[in-house]
């Protein structure tokens, strides 16, 4: 598992040895061509004219034919809105990086906020974030591709659209065809019309109570549906098919392909999706050495005057975030220990000290605190990539993301737009965590996480911190 | 030797379709349309002696302090407010990039008499300007004052009195977030008239109690 999170993170730098031998290969091609129009030149004279035109042609639409080539690659490359991650690669197991199918074809799920959503319905329920996208692919593919952060939708976590109908035999719960039942049927009994709605394509005749428009309450009822098959976060071939075939009314034992008019099976594909993302965890390998060098090698980071338990701690996390853009920005910064229990950050690179931190008690709120002087660090060092005025309207949008940040300036003589930032990639890097930066007289002991729970109680903070750092977790 | 002649012909000429087609691909697509400019009669050109000559400037900052005139103010874009302040003064608000920051023209006797405005931090960004850029042409700051209200305690003020402007800048990046502009005075009297924000007692704040 290490070696491979080690290959994993070099990819970026055989990548680019690999450009540099394409453009040596390239130059090669290059210098044969010229060759070859040398090589004309002599020709002319013991041949044709017609023969070192069709060479000179030959030449140039090969050359028209690599701009061309050229050109088309680049456009491709800037209309990715998003880059991704550091290390986001399919696989990674996050379902933002990852492509699901519908009749063999891969997409990719457009709003961020709707993959939070589904992978945090997912993790409640402890089963794979991806089965759950796959079946929201298969039940409503345009939402999932064409529906972004800022459709209505989204913002109100509600859809009703695209509404299916189906006739469904009433004692088996299984489909029989789509559209309405004919006359024959309902006459002959055991039978009804059915109506699919949401997002899930939820049954009304079945769950006529379930609010199948509200996004998050319909990714729940979902989850729960497929829980009855999937035990936990693996799950065999054989429970993932059964959960499917039961979600989709289909025939135990066949094909899911059999009633609906599929042309292709709903089974299979999302037991291939699941595969092609499954999840990796990112886990620190262990340090034989010196802790402190280590992070100094791994990450550029200095960590001055740290126990080993605490060099430990943030070597985790350092390690934990690894696939976000979050290491390269706070690279070349210097944490020093401090003695009182307080900490802050004090600058940027170069040696300064950028930040100073009590080495806290718990691993838990070490990492949080941590992380949190550290994004101070990105939006004071890093403005440019910080989004700093994106964080700042998500502010003025939809209120601070903590406690502490709406009342930094009573709470702690600092500015509330500022620890809103700080708190944003704290949160953000930290989904299990719900504690407090500083603890003001009201502040409540025990905050949710605002980016990580359901609801999401800060999306657009969340969007934008996803925008800095990359997806996570 | 007529042959080779030839192929040397054919060859010019096949270099010259050549760097055609290369100069076709660099010419726009006919679907995409030039960013709308905005036609700003007075002032021009615009001020160089704030503004690093090469910038781009957007229309704001195209304002001259004692020159430009309301008419021409109320043609800048995104204009969301004017108001008449209590000492007849009148006050323009512009949308900026943050919507609790708006942009601002005073004017005073039909001309402008104080500015500020948010600039943007993406280097492509219309306005942009590194804080050595603005050095290269103010030179130093007759005072620098660190801690905003609005921006927190590490964010600096460069105040260049005499040349009635002021920045307000994150020094460690090397970056502008705004730029006042005001009639030539002295520091204190900038302080005390425009220096709202300017909070020197700020401090980082202690965390994790």
């Amino acid at each position: 598992m290490d070696q491979r999170d080690q290959r994993q993170r070099r990819r970026g730098a055989v990548d680019r040895i690999n450009t540099g031998i394409d453009a040596i290969r390239k130059t090669q091609t290059a210098i044969k061509m010229a060759r070859t129009a040398g090589t004309a030149a002599e020709v002319i004279s013991t041949s044709e004219i017609w023969i070192p035109i069709v060479i000179v042609v030959a030449v140039i639409l090969i050359i028209v034919a690599i701009i061309l080539g050229t050109t088309s690659g680049g456009a491709i490359d800037l209309g990715s809105a998003n880059p991704a991650p550091g290390g986001g690669s399919p696989g990674s197991g996050n379902i933002s990086s990852c492509q699901f199918t519908r009749a063999g074809q891969g997409y990719s799920i457009k709003s961020s906020i709707l993959a939070g959503w589904i992978t945090d319905a997912a993790n409640r329920a402890s089963i794979p974030p991806s089965v759950l996208a796959s079946v929201a692919m298969h039940e409503n593919q345009n939402f999932l591709t064409t529906y972004d952060n800022n459709s209505p939708e989204i913002i109100n976590n509600n859809f009703c659209g695209s509404e299916g109908v189906s006739c469904t035999n009433t004692t088996t719960n299984t489909n029989i065809h789509v559209g309405a039942c004919t006359l024959e049927e309902i006459q002959r009994g055991g039978v009804a019309t059915d109506r699919h709605r949401g997002l899930l394509q939820i049954s009304n005749y079945f769950y006529p109570t379930v609010n199948a428009c509200n996004i998050t309450e319909s990714l729940t009822w979902a989850t729960n549906k497929l829980k009855d098959y999937i035990l936990n976060s693996t799950p065999t071939e054989a429970q993932v098919k059964a959960a499917i075939t039961a979600y989709g009314g289909f025939t135990p034992g066949q094909p899911c392909t059999s009633h609906a008019g599929y042309p292709y099976d709903y089974c299979d594909e999302v037991w291939q999706d699941y595969q092609n993302c499954q999840t990796t965890n990112i886990i620190a390998p262990p340090i034989s050495g010196d802790k402190r060098q280590a992070i100094i090698d791994e990450f550029n980071v200095t960590m001055n005057e740290f126990d080993d338990q605490h060099l430990g701690w943030a070597w985790e996390k350092l390690w934990e975030v690894s696939n976000t853009r979050f290491t390269s920005l706070i690279a070349g910064s210097t944490i020093q220990s401090q003695t009182g229990n307080i900490s802050s950050q004090v600058g940027c690179f170069g040696g300064q000290t950028s930040v100073k931190i009590f080495q806290f008690a718990t691993r838990e709120f070490f990492q949080y605190l941590l992380t949190h002087e550290l994004g101070h660090v990105i939006a004071s060092c890093r403005p440019s990539e910080a989004r700093v005025y994106d964080a700042r309207n998500a502010f003025d949008r939809e209120g601070a993301v903590s406690y502490y940040a709406a009342n930094a300036l009573h709470c702690a003589g600092s500015e509330n737009y500022s620890e809103d930032y700080a708190d944003m990639i704290t949160y953000y890097l930290n989904p299990s965590a719900g504690l407090s930066t500083k603890i003001c007289d009201d502040s409540p002991r025990n905050p949710p996480n605002p980016l990580h729970g359901n609801p999401i109680l800060k999306p657009i903070h969340k969007n934008v911190a996803e925008e800095v750092l990359g997806n996570f977790p | 030797m007529k042959k080779k002649l030839l192929f040397i012909g054919v060859l010019i000429i096949s270099v010259i379709i050549l760097i055609g087609l290369f100069f076709l691909f660099l010419i726009p697509k006919s679907g995409t349309k030039p960013a709308k400019e905005i036609v700003i009669p007075t002032p021009t050109p615009p001020n160089t002696k704030i503004y690093n000559p090469n910038l781009k400037l957007s229309p704001l900052q195209k304002t001259i302090i004692g020159k430009t005139t309301d008419s021409v103010i109320e043609q800048f874009p995104n204009l969301q407010k004017k108001e008449v302040l209590p000492d007849g003064s009148t006050k323009y608000s512009f949308a900026s990039q943050l919507i609790s920051r708006p942009n601002e023209v005073v004017t005073h006797g039909g001309v402008a008499s104080f500015e500020k405005i948010l600039l943007p931090l993406e280097p492509e960004k219309e306005g942009y300007a590194k804080l050595s850029d603005y050095i290269n042409v103010l030179g130093q700051p007759e005072k620098t004052i660190k801690g905003s209200n609005y921006w927190g305690w590490n964010v600096s003020t460069y105040v260049f009195a005499s040349r009635g402007v002021a920045l307000t800048t994150n020094s460690y990046a090397g970056l502008v977030y705004e730029i006042s502009l005001f009639k030539p005075t002295t520091v204190e009297n900038y302080i005390q008239t425009h220096g709202q924000d300017i909070n020197p007692r700020l401090s980082p704040p202690n965390e994790g109690q």
